[in-house]
């Protein structure tokens, strides 16, 4: 073990490496301090320039992007009570109050403090937890994966918004899209209609661009959206060390309410953030500040969305299933990268994985500095207008894509796929559920040939171990309590 | 007969287009399977019955329509058209990549894109629309070393 953390610092420590976690951090940063980017938009956008990197280095780019768009989130929701991620919207009630005031810089400092506080703890928690459940998942066979994988698509519950049948049907759209190509099995043609281009299925990048950056940016041009900029408001004194001490035990709490949920798939940042304020309220000696600038409550929100980052990355690393759909499109960066992330990858690459750490400790040191030296460059980045933004974007779609293979028809794909994700736009129909459900599709598919032809066509492979036995009864319970949750209208979204 | 209602419609007929048509004409099954469930088609039939399922079950639960996030139709003609020419200027660059390569296309869509959009400021047009293309063809040739057209500006290649 000794052996291979000494290999992954000699792994990690070039300029490059060093740099691009920074770069990462620095873009996230800026594009969640955006209203009108995500951060999925933003790991979709910086993948193709990824391709020719080693990949540590590409993948500690998206992972930087990841980091920094969380806390970027928050600076819009408190200057401008403008959320830049759905998560960063339990920022907002306390952190505008706090502009109001004339306290933005304090609220500003207690995100960052709180953030980089609870990635600590995260990415400690993937550290300590990864291998251990790597190590348990080495005896997994494929009905063990499938049944794996069956759990993993109930997150598609927690990203489908308010309804679950839209992002069912979502979700199916995604598993027939990735069947198209060769059939693994039989080597035949499915949904090819002789074009060989297709052969080898459809493009991740393609169909990740076209359903997260173009149908938001078409929509934006088919209506007459505003484009009004809200002035920064960039006052008062900074967070002391005082302030930080009165919240820490609401920080400690939110962290580790950001780890559990951030482990559990599907469940993403803000559920963890909204947990973590109201649990911050009730255990606040003034629990009616509460939302009329509390700075408590600011670091509270921030702590649980934060908290959630290095433990998406758990069940990434461990199993091979994303926690989110950032975590799904970092997963298809790996497999870009020729890599698959699971217990084999901790038994061939475990000197990467270590790398990774590195690099991912590295970033929250890099998001304490970027957060608060650069915090006022960064709002005013985010006042440049839609108008020149999306023309902008667009082009970058356009090369990015292009460049993966070479190929204009991949460009052609993203444009299809983005009137496809516009038309689901129109239609309310959630998009991650397709993204995640195309990304786990083959698996899912693999895994459950791979396991009939072992039990020559018999399902009761399907409940031949604990294990199996283990992921149906989690399913089951999972599909329970969504549906005891929306009954209560618990907010659940990625 | 509310939206969500048609929409279920719309899925189940769908649903029935795919099961019926689509799957056996796209899908290439051949002549011995040891079992049904290593066929090449029983992954999408069942995939399209999960969303026929899904269809009908909208048809018969509607459920209340959200009202946030998403896209407001109030003027469809005015509407239409601009989703028309957005959609138009896109494909029209997929359409000149071959003869007249990446940048110039780029050039055009940028500038025309922000005209689109309401930019009326010359300088930040004509700057914007010329280097970001410059800039994303010297990042992927030089940098990434990744091959982009030119097309029948290639001779302009240094």
């Amino acid at each position: 073990m000794a052996d291979s953390i000494l290999e992954a610092f000699y792994l990690f420590l070039t300029f490059q490496n060093i740099a691009i976690v920074f770069v990462g951090v620095l873009i996230g940063t800026i594009i969640g301090a955006i209203p009108g980017m995500t951060t999925p938009m933003g790991v979709a956008l910086a993948l193709p320039f990824t391709f020719t990197m080693q990949p540590v280095t590409g993948i500690l780019l998206l992972l930087g992007i990841y980091k920094g768009g969380l806390y970027g989130g928050s600076i819009t929701a408190i200057l401008i009570k403008a959320p830049g991620t759905p998560a960063a919207s339990c920022t907002v009630m306390d952190g505008y109050p706090l502009t109001q005031k004339g306290e933005a810089r304090k609220a500003l400092d207690m995100a960052l403090y709180a953030s980089c506080f609870a990635d600590l703890i995260s990415n400690l928690s993937l550290i300590l937890f990864a291998g251990v459940l790597a190590g348990f998942a080495l005896k997994f066979g494929p009905p063990e994966f499938f049944t794996l994988i069956v759990f993993s698509l109930t997150i598609i519950a927690g990203v489908s918004g308010e309804h679950l049948t839209k992002g069912i049907i979502s979700a199916g759209m995604g598993l027939l899209f990735a069947t198209i190509g060769l059939d693994m099995v039989y080597g035949t043609n499915r949904f090819v209609f002789d074009n060989w281009q297709l052969m080898g299925g459809l493009s991740f990048i393609p169909v990740l661009i076209g359903l997260f950056a173009l149908p938001e940016i078409i929509r934006y041009f088919s209506q007459k959206v505003s484009d009004q900029i809200k002035p920064v408001k960039m006052s008062g004194m900074g967070a002391t060390f005082a302030d930080f001490k009165r919240s820490f035990k609401s920080i400690l709490r939110g962290s580790f309410i950001g780890v559990v949920l951030g482990t559990i798939p599907g469940i993403g940042g803000a559920p963890a953030a909204f947990l973590s304020y109201s649990e911050a309220k009730r255990n606040s000696k003034n629990p009616d500040n509460f939302g009329k600038g509390e700075l408590e409550g600011v670091a509270a929100a921030e702590a649980g969305n934060n908290g959630v980052a290095g433990a998406t990355m758990i069940p990434l690393l461990a199993l091979g299933v994303p926690g989110d759909v950032i975590t799904a499109v970092i997963l298809g960066a790996f497999m870009i990268h020729g890599l698959r992330p699971g217990p084999v990858m901790f038994v061939e690459n475990l000197t990467m994985i270590y790398a990774l750490f590195i690099g991912i400790m590295l970033s929250s040191a890099y998001l304490f500095m970027i957060g608060k030296f650069s915090i006022r460059a960064i709002s005013r980045i985010s006042e440049v207008p839609n108008r020149i933004l999306y023309p902008v974007v667009i082009v970058f779609c356009l090369f990015g894509t292009f460049a993966i293979n070479n190929s204009a028809f991949d460009v052609l794909v993203m444009l299809l796929m983005g009137c496809v994700g516009y038309l689901m736009l129109i239609f309310k129909i959630p998009a991650p559920p397709f993204l995640i459900a195309f990304i786990l599709g083959p698996l899912l598919e693999d895994n459950f040939r791979q396991s009939m032809i072992l039990s020559e066509g018999s399902f009761s492979i399907l409940l031949r171990s604990g294990i199996c036995w283990f992921f149906w009864a989690l399913t089951v319970l999972s599909i329970f309590l969504l549906i005891k949750s929306r009954k209560k209208n618990i907010p659940l979204n990625g | 007969m509310s939206a969500e209602r048609k929409l279920g419609i719309a899925v189940v007929l769908i649903s029935i287009l795919l099961l019926l048509i689509l799957i056996p004409f796209g899908v290439d099954t051949p002549n011995q399977v040891s079992h049904i469930t290593l066929s090449p088609d029983f992954w999408p039939k069942i995939i399209v019955s999960i969303i026929g399922l899904m269809g009908m079950l909208m048809i018969i639960n509607p459920g209340v329509e959200p009202q946030e996030g998403t896209v407001k139709i109030t003027n469809p003609f005015s509407q239409g058209l601009r989703l028309a020419g957005t959609l138009g200027i896109l494909f029209l660059f997929y359409l000149l990549v071959p003869t007249l390569g990446m940048v110039a296309p780029a050039i055009v869509l940028l500038a025309s894109m922000m005209w689109f959009a309401g930019e009326r400021r010359p300088r930040y047009l004509l700057t914007i629309s010329i280097c970001t293309p410059f800039l994303l063809y010297f990042f992927f040739v030089h940098v990434a070393n990744i091959p982009i057209p030119l097309g029948i500006f290639e001779s302009l290649r240094g």
